[in-house]
């Protein structure tokens, strides 16, 4: 493959992934809805890069619309996504489809509902395979793109689901094709290193027979099927106990290190984000209010919003008197307010923090921050 | 005295065939007047199965549970409604626990015109006052759940709950649907509410710092039973349990001091392969049984995943034993720990 590099910033080496001011907007009747604005980051081949924010904040239309998942009422409002070397914001569907699931790859929430119920876990897992690998094609290709327009016209909460088939193309018509015997050797060799037990008898187990945490470790083996160079991982262990996101992250961990691929890890929870990445963008109403190394992050935070949400995960080494939850809720993203997005919520307000938007300074060559009064905001 | 007791509770679900999953097994436990304890436990392990049977949204199969002296699981009639003025429950998904055809007023008024509850034209003001209670406005009431955020919901469904004054409120998991900026408001908001009025809460969940932050004192469940009890302050500091010390190893910390942890206590769950011990998931998990109240997994159930485990835990079940005062532990090397 011929790889156009870009020089970048002081002749680092060109990252696997380079979002550049990425602007996601939804449609509505009136203006629309600016749900992510302008957000820039990068990551390196083989890196784990957190993105953390509450519920709202963009965090996950931002990972769909890497490999153009996002679909109406949302569309794409600007800036680039240079993935070695191509821009996947301006791709067509039938290039998206060659990257989708085999260079870059999801594993959701939910695993339930990303697995469909009525093909055993191996039939799905080796469907990515033989997308990718094989003769199978979309080969229903108008009807592909029938649902395809049909998805994004009646796109709506409920639809979320149907990403993951989204992204293995459409199973409908995959269905009637003969399974290839090459490929469920490799699937079987996939969910055994996904760490599941007696995996020739689980290839033909259908998703309700297994545990979330199993679901979980058959999404990622079928994300990692072809070998992608970017894992997505949209709140891998939500859904799932303290025991089994400990084991999940770990197999996570393991696989990157046998793989080598770089994983971009959505979540909420910034004690996962202490364990596994190596940096990490704070984002809060669609903008990336603060990023850094790990360790600058959570040890030093300059944000008064990073600083609220450590401040905020209950403690288990000691016994608090007090929690401290960050007051009021996240800006109802059609009426965002003035100036910097953070002020209604944030104990150290001023009178420009309502009315000037702050840009990004840069405190060292790694950890930027967008507040007026970062240099105040005292190491937590 | 105790406000709430139970008693060697047993609760179980037919699932055809004659087959029958012993979902909570002979289980006590206490709450005092206006304590706060907490029940932990991995998903499966009957929680939530055993606060509905107190409540009584469920039949029990046997066992006390005695409320104030009276046995819930005999009421019946205008004795069974007036215990469910006294105990109320907070639930774990405010999407799911709400009637989105219903204004939020109407929902929490219900409460008030079910239980005859202050004259009819009281009930409005009293509705405002509960939502002001738990920060909302008077504004608030004519609109519906879906216009709410996950966090506003949920102080909805605490409201509600609050409407006929209980004595006891069952909160099964009311935080882990929400972020966790979201989750210290609920929290504190549960925290003051008690303080306040003084009820005694049943916190379940899954997360142990929520429940170290809530709870005086707690009950750790594996596999329907009771595997350790003690005050907060005990156990999160001296786990006596293999269990229990492993939950505690799985969570996250957040300075990062303990990064890429070795292999932990915990061996496998449901299944799922480790470097030490292949299983197959029958083992790990639940196990369909016959009627037999007695666990599948001879000895005690933990030991297929237990990395300690030696004879004695593969053959003799463990009873509840004394780790130290007031903290006890069903585990055969409690006195190793601690």
């Amino acid at each position: 493959m011929n790889i156009q590099k870009t020089s970048d910033k002081g002749g680092a080496q060109t990252p696997l992934l380079s979002v550049k001011d990425l602007r996601v907007y939804f449609r509505t009747r009136s203006d629309p809805i600016r749900a992510v604005d302008g957000v820039s980051f990068d990551v390196a081949e083989g890196e784990t890069v957190a993105m953390v924010g509450e519920s709202g904040c963009g965090k996950s239309v931002t990972a769909l619309s890497l490999a153009g998942l996002v679909a109406l009422p949302a569309y794409n409002a600007g800036g680039e996504i240079l993935f070695d070397g191509r821009d996947t914001a301006n791709l067509g569907l039938a290039e998206l489809q060659k990257i989708r699931g085999a260079e870059i790859s999801y594993i959701f929430q939910e695993p339930s509902q990303s697995l469909n119920p009525v093909f055993t876990v191996g039939y799905q897992i080796m469907e990515a395979l033989r997308l990718h690998r094989g003769n199978l094609k979309h080969r229903n290709f108008k009807l592909h793109v029938g649902r395809e327009l049909a998805r994004r016209r009646f796109a709506s909460d409920s639809e979320r689901p149907s990403q993951a088939k989204a992204l293995h193309g459409t199973w409908t018509t995959v269905a009637a094709l003969p399974p290839n015997s090459n490929f469920r050797e490799e699937t079987i060799r996939l969910l055994d290193m996904v760490g599941i037990v007696d995996p020739v008898r689980r290839f033909k187990s259908y998703p309700h027979e297994l545990s979330g945490g199993m679901q979980q470790r058959v999404m990622i083996a079928m994300a990692l099927a072809c070998r992608p160079k970017l894992l997505v991982a949209d709140e891998p262990t939500t859904a799932l106990d303290v025991t089994v996101q400990a084991q999940i992250m770990d197999l996570l961990v393991r696989l990157q290190g046998e793989l080598g691929m770089a994983i971009l890890l959505i979540t909420h929870n910034l004690g996962l984000v202490a364990d596994v990445a190596r940096r990490v963008n704070v984002m809060y109403a669609g903008r990336i209010i603060e990023s850094g190394l790990a360790d600058e992050i959570l040890s030093c935070p300059k944000h008064p919003y990073t600083h609220g949400l450590l401040a905020a995960v209950p403690r288990l080494d000691f016994n608090q008197k007090r929690m401290n939850g960050i007051p009021g809720n996240v800006p109802n993203p059609a009426n965002p307010p003035a100036g910097c997005k953070f002020h209604p919520r944030c104990p150290h307000v001023r009178e420009i923090c309502r009315r000037e938007e702050p840009c990004e300074e840069k405190i060292s060559e790694t950890h930027g921050v967008k507040c007026h009064f970062w240099k105040s905001i005292i190491c937590g | 005295m105790s406000l709430l007791e139970i008693n060697n509770l047993r609760v179980s679900f037919h699932l055809g065939h004659g087959r029958k999953l012993q979902a909570v097994r002979n289980v006590s436990l206490e709450i005092g007047r206006g304590e706060s304890v907490g029940l932990v436990g991995e998903s499966g392990c009957g929680k939530s199965t055993l606060a509905s049977a107190v409540m009584r949204l469920i039949p029990a199969d046997g066992g006390v549970v005695s409320y104030a002296g009276d046995n819930v699981l005999a009421m019946r009639g205008r004795k069974l409604f007036d215990f469910r003025k006294k105990a109320q429950m907070v639930f774990q998904d405010p999407y799911g626990s709400l009637n989105a055809r219903i204004s939020v007023g109407s929902a929490i008024r219900e409460c008030l015109d079910v239980h005859g509850i202050g004259a009819a034209a009281e009930r409005r003001e009293r509705v405002v006052d509960l939502l002001n209670t738990v920060g909302l406005d008077a504004a608030h009431a004519g609109r519906y759940p879906h216009e709410f955020s996950g966090g506003q919901r949920q102080r909805i469904g605490i409201a509600r709950s609050l409407a006929v004054n209980p004595e006891f409120i069952v909160a099964d998991e009311p935080v882990s649907a929400l972020d966790v900026s979201i989750q210290a408001q609920i929290l504190n908001l549960l925290k003051d509410l008690q303080e306040q009025k003084h009820f005694s809460i049943l916190f379940i969940a899954h997360d142990l710092a929520v429940v170290r932050y809530m709870c005086s004192r707690i009950y750790v469940m594996y596999l329907g039973e009771i595997v350790e009890s003690g005050g907060a302050e005990d156990v999160f500091t001296r786990p006596a349990h293999p269990y229990t010390r492993a939950l505690l190893e799985a969570v996250p910390d957040i300075d990062g001091v303990r990064r890429r942890r070795p292999d932990r206590f915990m061996e496998h769950v449901d299944g799922e392969r480790s470097a030490s011990s292949v299983r197959s998931i029958e083992n790990g998990k639940w196990k369909m049984e016959n009627s037999s109240p007695s666990p599948s997994v001879s000895g005690c159930p933990f030991h297929p995943r237990c990395s300690q485990a030696v004879e004695i835990c593969r053959s003799q079940k463990p009873e509840m034993i004394k780790a130290a005062a007031g903290h006890l532990c069903r585990c055969h090397f409690v006195e190793n720990y601690g």
